[in-house]
């Protein structure tokens, strides 16, 4: 192409040129965006995962989870294993380090066992959903038979199911959280709860109100030291441990900034099996699975079904057990009905919400055993608009009102919206003949 | 015919040459210019000889960052644990403190120190200044510091009154005895006396309500304030903006020649018997040098030398 020598050096002349220019533009262009950064004090990232859908649902992990239960000398300590992952090398790995923190998370503060009477260890599932796992593990030991004397310790164990590795506290927020914010205002709350204690009047008032600011600074120097490691998360809140301190972040009131709903979510199952955890329960609400009889809900296009029933009696209460299996044959027919009626009418839409009670005990006023049957709730049937538009907010409102462990009886009033009201029904039984017994 | 094979390997040698020095000189003058400019150490002590240091909350990161330079370990296993802010005394008192970093003694404590026969050394560190901060979105830049005490003692209360827009303002304070309330007091409304705070109902447990000073929140229309150190990292610089006071901004610069007047310092505080070849005297001196002041710098602080 150049063919004379002139050509040559005059190509390389202007070919350095270009080269020394774009490099300078480039450069400077580099330093005004980094000086402009150290202006502001961080660097400016986007969103790398979406935030909480406040009208959205999650589905809980199809995950078992099993105590188990280790004594040792002077040692009682019951952790959870879990099971039901396809892969399991990680299945493994995470059972081994819950074993492993479980049998040694004490011995930071405990050198010698001989200092204590006794240690406790237990472990809370607090979040098992969006294919994480968070644990809280506590540890207390008594010092001598004095209550006022022990040692306990909180941690945080909390996984990613899709690897095994452990959640680090920045993946639980998008990468454009405010986190000074959202830390300082969580810690300021926290700190000012974890610290009221009633006066004398009754009125509670809060000690080292002045020095909850420099709490603040060095809780946030810690985060950003990374020198905070400990926490666990339910559906609604993250619980961040500090110093024996444990700070509360809301999760609906920084709802665009948790991450942990969205970011390990996988096209593929985890699991051996999809039908352990519950599906579509609203976003922000924790629903424990395993503390009824029997549940059912269920959340689709055309109906919404939420039924529990709750039947704890002995194992010999063969009567009642006799009615809580026809009860539940029952609902699955209307179930089963309800679903026919939607295929015919894709605008019409079915809410089945049921809390029923059955237990055999001494009733009182006769001084006799008998078994009781309570049952509230109601079948509504409205259209697909009037669902979403009226009846859903309450339903929404409703499981995220509920505390986290409670046992709440999942009835919803639609009243002021439908003028009809659950239902409620109370018969008692014999236990022995099954007659009716009118009270 | 050989020359210009000569010419032409030279040439080419030439232009390679040439891309791979702007490549180079891309990568020196971008990737960490700071890097270059702060990270400076010097290892002048061994974690067992370093002295013991105390102080109060604001001057943690700053005592954590000296100990990492002069030590020469890592930052993230530097674990200082300050004392009660009314035990900082009593510590270099009886011996259990070698140097305290923190605010200017109060009358309180000199008088202890005084009590005990013992004289000190206050020796300024790093400066400090107190600032006020609104919502990014908030158009005003400036206020003069009879603004602030008419808004702060209740007389302005609307934005358009101070050349803002039109509407309320809400003027977050700080809890009573917290180190900002002291410092808003002491440097700003000094004889002007502050509206009573609005407070804010939350719930303990279902059943337990208490009234608190709520938390800046960063509303539009919100003004708080805080020393600039606490103002810098404790709330996400991108959402707040720092107002100009008398209009002076409270840029590092401003507070570091003075201009920026709402100050005050940090101060070393030893025992005045130190050796002279002492380890806390020669720690008191790595932290007044040039490469002391850059550490305090890149830990977040105003350089005071």
């Amino acid at each position: 192409m150049f063919k004379t020598i002139k050509a040559q050096i005059i190509f390389s002349i202007v070919f350095s040129v270009i080269c020394i220019i774009t490099t300078a533009i480039l450069i400077a262009y580099q330093k005004i965006d980094i000086e402009e950064n150290s202006k502001t004090g961080e660097i400016i990232k986007g969103k790398d995962v979406k935030g909480i859908d406040l009208n959205g649902t999650y589905n809980q992990n199809d995950l078992e989870i099993e105590e188990k239960s280790v004594s040792l000398a002077k040692r009682e300590i019951r952790y959870f294993q879990i099971s039901g992952l396809k892969n399991k090398n990680i299945e493994n790995k995470i059972n081994k380090e819950i074993e492993e923190t479980a049998l040694n998370c004490y011995k930071d503060k405990i050198k010698n066992i001989d200092e204590v009477v006794n240690i406790q260890v237990s472990m809370w599932e607090a979040g098992n959903f969006a294919n994480t796992i968070s644990f809280e593990m506590s540890y207390y030991a008594k010092i001598d038979n004095n209550e006022d004397d022990f040692y306990q310790g909180v941690l945080g164990l909390n996984y990613d199911l899709n690897t095994g590795e452990k959640i680090t506290i920045d993946k639980i927020f998008t990468s454009d959280t405010p986190i000074e914010n959202v830390l300082r205002n969580s810690a300021y709350y926290s700190l000012i709860k974890n610290n009221a204690k009633e006066n004398l009047a009754g009125n509670l008032t809060i000690s080292d109100y002045g020095n909850i600011e420099d709490r603040i600074a060095e809780i946030i120097h810690k985060y950003k030291s990374g020198k905070i490691k400990e926490f666990y998360y339910t559906p609604k809140d993250i619980s961040i441990i500090i110093d024996d301190e444990i700070i509360n972040v809301n999760m609906e009131e920084y709802s665009e900034y948790i991450a942990i709903y969205n970011r390990y979510i996988s096209e593929e199952s985890l699991y051996e099996n999809n039908d352990i955890g519950m599906k579509k329960i609203y976003t922000l609400s924790k629903r424990n699975n395993n503390l009824f009889y029997y549940q059912n809900y269920q959340k689709e296009n055309n109906y919404f079904v939420d039924i529990t029933i709750d039947f704890q009696s002995a194992s010999t209460d063969y009567f009642a057990k006799e009615i809580v299996d026809k009860k539940i044959i029952q609902i699955e027919n209307e179930i089963e009905k309800i679903k026919q009626k939607t295929l015919e009418n894709t605008n019409e839409f079915y809410v089945m919400n049921y809390y029923i009670i059955i237990y055999t005990g001494e009733e009182s006023s006769l001084n006799e055993t008998l078994t009781s049957y309570h049952e509230i709730g109601n079948t509504y049937e409205m259209t697909v608009h009037d669902f979403e538009e009226n009846i859903e907010p309450i339903i929404i409102k409703y499981n995220r009102q509920q505390e986290i462990g409670n046992s709440a009886n999942y009835i919803y009033d639609f009243s002021d919206m439908l003028k009809l009201e659950p239902q409620s029904v109370t018969e008692y039984y014999n236990p022995n003949t099954g007659e009716k017994i009118v009270l | 015919m050989q020359n210009t094979k000569v010419i032409k390997v030279l040439l080419i040698i030439i232009m390679i040459l040439i891309v791979i020095a702007c490549i180079v000189a891309y990568i020196c003058f971008t990737s960490d210019i700071t890097i270059i400019e702060t990270k400076r150490e010097e290892i002048l002590f061994s974690k067992n000889n370093y002295p013991r240091v105390d102080g109060i909350t604001a001057t943690l990161p700053l005592a954590e960052a000296f100990e990492a330079n002069f030590t020469g370990n890592n930052i993230d296993t530097i674990d200082i644990e300050y004392s009660n802010e009314e035990d900082l005394y009593t510590g270099l008192i009886n011996g259990n403190t070698d140097l305290i970093l923190s605010k200017y003694p109060s009358e309180e404590q000199r008088n202890l120190v005084k009590e005990n026969n013992i004289e000190i050394e206050i020796v300024p560190i790093v400066k400090e200044a107190f600032v006020f901060f609104v919502n990014k979105e908030n158009p005003i830049e400036n206020l003069t510091l009879d603004q602030i005490k008419n808004i702060y003692s209740g007389n302005i209360i609307n934005w358009k009154d101070i050349g803002g827009e039109d509407c309320g303002i809400i003027a977050y304070q700080k809890p009573e005895d917290s180190y900002s309330q002291s410092g808003m007091i002491e440097l700003v409304m000094k004889n002007t006396k502050m509206m009573k705070p609005k407070t804010k109902t939350i719930s303990q447990n279902t059943i337990d309500i208490i009234d608190v000073i709520p938390e800046y929140n960063n509303e539009k229309n919100a003004i708080g304030y805080a020393y600039y150190y606490y103002a810098t990292t404790m709330y996400t610089q991108n959402t707040i903006k720092l107002l100009s006071i008398d209009g002076i901004k409270p840029t590092y610069e401003n507070i570091q020649t003075g201009l920026y007047n709402l100050q005050t310092q940090y101060y070393a505080i030893i025992r005045k018997d130190e050796n002279e070849n002492s380890n806390v005297r020669k720690l008191l001196n790595a932290m007044t040098s040039k490469i002391g002041q850059n550490i305090a710098k890149e830990a977040g602080y105003v350089q005071n030398y």
